[in-house]
């Protein structure tokens, strides 16, 4: 159903006013894949997800689509091959849910096109994929922070593009939310979709994601499974975390247990102790 | 569904109802003025040129000079206030919605003095005086100059925090105003120049005659016409940038094509009818309380009621007494430095920078 997609990142470096954000990094994504991109607070997970999203350029080294410079795509070629949900989903005008919705559609119609019987029935899918359907004709300025969020994501997914990138898309929702989320999100990468989610809560990025990209300190400092990258040694040296970890079971993924925050001293130790 | 179709006819008919509105205050300004000529000559004037002098005398008998002063005086007048009007309005609700904030105006951004300053030069120049176009354009280049160098002294990083917007506005509309009154005190050396830039600056719009009309209507038309074709972008945009370009909105390049557009339609108002404030401020805000932010049905809207508005306030401009007429930007402030006040106050929270 999906149209197959490959997103490749060479030695890509980025940079805000000349100080360095993302420095090298480097990884290959493809269509079928939920990927949960982790890492402390301030490791560039947003700009990297903008980065992907064609929406900054980067600076040096390469992002290509299916083999193609990003950059050489116009916004909207771009926009029918990969679409983003920000972390802020504020909207402050009176627009109705389904208009909102319904500019999902903006990529694939014409200038002074109407939305067709199609799209809207894409429309109302992708709502009621994201349980908002029945907020349809509210007032999005009226919505409460995790209903707008879903609304912004039916919008994502009324846009049918190969890729789909999630800036903390759970991070306002209740936990049973999370849950519905996260499992809508594995279910449309099981159609064939990539989908790339900046997720905080580690336990729900190692039970949902095939796939850990670890960000921090300007670069990708791990990539594989929960199990290859939730390490204890990447936890306390990344996130100044002391977790542990319960391996994988027959009833759950792997879990972690966080137990303390990891002080200064010790991991300014453990750096040292690696760089010797 | 009955809810949808409800909605439906209810913008419909808010439009309708703002194009008899518009319609009614043009009738009546045009019955209204110092010379004897009421509202029935004014009906068998319309009449007479709608269908012929034969039907002269069907309400009233007209005589040829009353049939000249609808003709030529007051008719050109109405037409010319009320695309001004429409004007000043659309470019209002194109700025408010590119910078997504209600805030934003022509007069308010500058724009309105820049055009006034590109006017005056081309006044003492010579230029105005010599080819009809050099003024209309040199209020286009002045409010389209004002715009992006607001525009680019308010944006860091793709954002355009509102406070410096609106300070960037002020700022650069001071220069402007003050750059005028150096050409005006410098062209006072020659009587006819200074007296010709007086009088242009007051503003208002006596005397407007057919030739003010060709020169409004068809860039107002044009202006329009390319605001259409951005419509589904702007209700976009007004949801956020990354949102826009998130869902294949180029920001920047509707951005720019939308200023330049709303540089026109202010340059040419202003070339018509001089500084007139506020209507760029308070229409498209009262219009998107009313009728919703879908540019579909606001940018109509607002084409309607900023003519009625403008209409209106010539009538009241110019009155119907013996009493000294009132500059038409007067009423306009009047109306719209209260109202803008109101807005500042309902907007604290976002005027914290």
């Amino acid at each position: 159903m999906t149209r197959p997609c490959t997103l490749t990142l060479n030695q890509a470096s980025f940079s805000y006013d000349n100080v360095p954000v993302l420095q090298q990094c480097s990884a290959e994504l493809n269509g079928g894949q939920l990927v949960g991109l982790i890492g402390p607070n301030g490791a560039g997970k947003s700009t990297l997800l903008r980065l992907l999203a064609g929406m900054s350029k980067v600076e040096q080294g390469h992002l290509e689509l299916n083999g193609t410079p990003l950059h050489k795509l116009s916004t909207m070629e771009r926009a029918r091959q990969i679409t983003l949900v920000p972390q802020d989903c504020q909207i402050n005008f009176a627009f109705s849910a389904r208009e909102v919705v319904a500019m999902g559609r903006n990529p694939w119609l014409g200038r002074f096109q109407p939305p067709g019987l199609d799209d809207l029935a894409l429309i109302d899918q992708a709502m009621s994929r994201t349980d908002v359907l029945h907020l349809a004709d509210r007032p999005v300025n009226t919505l409460s922070g995790g209903e707008r969020q879903r609304v912004v994501i039916a919008r994502a997914i009324a846009q049918q593009t190969p890729i789909i990138l999630l800036d903390e898309a759970t991070a306002n929702l209740d936990i049973a939310h999370q849950l519905t989320l996260l499992g809508l999100a594995r279910s449309l990468s099981e159609q064939g979709q990539l989908v790339i989610a900046a997720i905080h809560d580690l336990n729900m990025a190692a039970r949902f994601c095939d796939r850990l990209l670890l960000l921090a300190e300007q670069t990708l400092q791990a990539d594989g499974t929960a199990e290859m990258v939730l390490t204890c040694d990447n936890l306390s040296r990344y996130f100044q975390l002391d977790a542990e970890i319960i391996p994988a079971s027959n009833e759950r993924a792997l879990t972690l247990y966080p137990r303390a925050p990891v002080s200064a001293l010790t991991n300014n130790a453990t750096t040292q102790s690696v760089a010797q | 569904m009955k809810t949808i179709l409800r909605l439906f006819a209810s913008w419909r008919a808010l439009l309708l109802l703002a194009a008899v509105l518009l319609l009614t205050v043009m009738l009546v300004a045009l019955g209204s003025g110092p010379s004897q000529t009421g509202f029935a000559e004014t009906l068998q004037g319309v009449i007479n040129r709608l269908v012929g002098e034969r039907m002269n005398g069907l309400i009233r008998e007209i005589a040829p000079w009353q049939q000249t002063i609808i003709d030529q005086v007051r008719l050109p007048r109405i037409i010319t206030a009320a695309f001004v009007g429409a004007a000043l309005a659309v470019s209002g609700a194109v700025l408010q919605g590119i910078f997504r904030n209600p805030l934003a105006s022509p007069s308010i951004l500058g724009v309105s003095s820049g055009a006034s300053l590109g006017a005056v030069l081309a006044i003492f120049f010579g230029f105005a005086a010599n080819l009809t176009w050099a003024l209309p354009l040199f209020a286009f280049v002045g409010a389209g100059l004002t715009l992006v160098l607001v525009y680019r002294v308010a944006t860091w990083r793709g954002h355009t925090p509102v406070g410096t917007l609106l300070l960037a506005g002020v700022a650069v509309g001071a220069f402007n105003v003050s750059m005028s009154s150096l050409i005006l005190a410098l062209a006072l050396e020659n009587w006819e120049v200074g007296k010709s830039i007086v009088y242009w600056t007051m503003g208002g719009l006596d005397g407007r005659n057919w030739h003010h009309v060709l020169l409004i209507a068809p860039v107002f038309m044009l202006g329009y016409v390319l605001v259409l074709t951005r419509q589904r972008e702007m209700d976009i945009m007004l949801t956020g940038e990354v949102h826009a370009s998130a869902v294949g909105v180029d920001v920047a390049k509707v951005r720019l094509q939308l200023l330049i557009v709303t540089a026109l339609l202010t340059g040419c108002a202003v070339a018509v009818a001089g500084g007139i404030g506020f209507i760029g401020l308070v229409i498209p805000h009262v219009a998107r309380l009313l009728i919703g932010p879908q540019h579909r049905r606001l940018l109509p809207f607002c084409a309607l009621l900023g003519a009625t508005l403008l209409v209106l306030a010539d009538l009241l401009a110019r009155g119907n007494t013996n009493y000294t007429t009132i500059p038409l930007g007067v009423i306009t402030a009047t109306l719209g430095a209260p109202f803008f006040l109101f807005l500042l106050l309902r907007q604290r929270k976002l005027m914290q920078v």
